[in-house]
């Protein structure tokens, strides 16, 4: 069975915004692709339509069917990941074997502080009674 | 507050729910499109899973070697399509199947000028909120029990007490797409009084 992986520094998912990262794919599969593809990706998600868009591909040619490779990925200045309570906006790291169609994916957060951006007020306390 | 990421009824979770056959299956239903030469109307009301249907129906023909077009008007965008037939009228042929989603937003004139234009392709299949455009191949209807359904599969976790189900299905006269539209409002926590009746369970 094919399998693809992506692991990030320090198994951290969250980065601030322009930060070069050292990411090491990993792919073990049934067949030798053509290339692979880092992608970095956003997509938004909510109640409304999904918007999709990739900022960076980075393609290893001629990968062979198994082998690991560390990539150097400068991380975009924007946009900051955000949530709100309509849409949310998701940064993604994608490995894909190119014509395979296999894939996997690692969501990560960019944001200043290594946070996403909240639209909303964080609360804890309990609803106030009338 | 929920965030959107985290919100179930999300539209990418929707659009994952796959079309649900009432009395039959795939093979089936793609007998029967063959036997009608893939001409033919998913008839339905708003939110009974026309549109889900027929983008299920792209993915099974395309791999009968069939070529598929997709066209879809909807109420804020029902102008003849002039530039999709324009672009493809002198190349259409048999292995050709045009999947236009809104046909009734056609008038009965342009729609009769959309059929001749594209008369050369293998197929036309509509989806359309009333019978007469084409032969029937299925009608679309929602049922209470469905809308449970799908609610469980976007949710494991989540329990909505049988009033508050039937209460949306009724308030949206069965359209399950404005009803989850409804469910994802209600999830985001701040309508508490309703949320009540909406149990969000955390996964541990």
């Amino acid at each position: 069975m094919s399998q693809l992986a992506i692991y990030l520094p320090d198994d951290r998912s969250d980065f601030e915004p322009m930060e070069t990262i050292s990411v090491e794919a990993q792919w073990e599969l049934d067949s030798e692709p053509d290339s692979l593809q880092l992608r970095v990706v956003w997509n938004t998600s909510g109640k409304g339509d999904t918007n999709i868009s990739t900022n960076k591909i980075l393609t290893i040619d001629s990968p062979g069917a198994a082998d690991s490779r560390r990539l150097d990925v400068e991380l975009p200045a924007a946009p900051y990941s955000f949530s709100g309570k309509y849409v949310s906006l998701i940064w993604a790291l994608e490995l894909i074997a190119q014509p395979l169609n296999e894939s996997c994916r690692r969501e990560i957060t960019i944001g200043p502080g290594r946070r996403e951006v909240l639209l909303h007020r964080e609360s804890t306390d309990p609803p106030a009674e009338e | 507050m929920k965030r959107a990421r985290d919100n179930p009824f999300a539209v990418e979770q929707v659009q994952r729910l796959r079309y649900r056959f009432r009395d039959e299956d795939w093979p089936s239903f793609l007998n029967r499109l063959r036997s009608q030469n893939y001409r033919g109307a998913i008839v339905g009301p708003k939110g009974s899973g026309k549109t889900t249907l027929l983008e299920e129906l792209a993915g099974q023909l395309a791999p009968l070697g069939l070529r598929v077009h997709r066209l879809f008007l909807n109420e804020q965008r029902r102008a003849y399509p002039a530039s999709f037939v324009r672009s493809l009228q002198n190349s259409l042929g048999p292995q050709d199947v045009i999947l236009f989603d809104g046909c009734e937003q056609l008038r009965p004139l342009s729609w009769w000028r959309f059929r001749w234009q594209t008369r050369r392709a293998g197929g036309l299949i509509v989806t359309t909120h009333r019978a007469g455009r084409l032969p029937t191949l299925i009608e679309c209807q929602t049922t209470r029990e469905l809308f449970g359904e799908l609610v469980r599969r976007l949710h494991d976790s989540i329990a909505l007490s049988p009033e508050t189900l039937d209460r949306l299905f009724e308030k949206h006269r069965g359209n399950l797409r404005d009803a989850i539209r409804e469910l994802y409002d209600l999830a985001t926590g701040e309508n508490l009084e309703e949320t009540d009746s909406l149990t969000l369970r955390s996964r541990m």
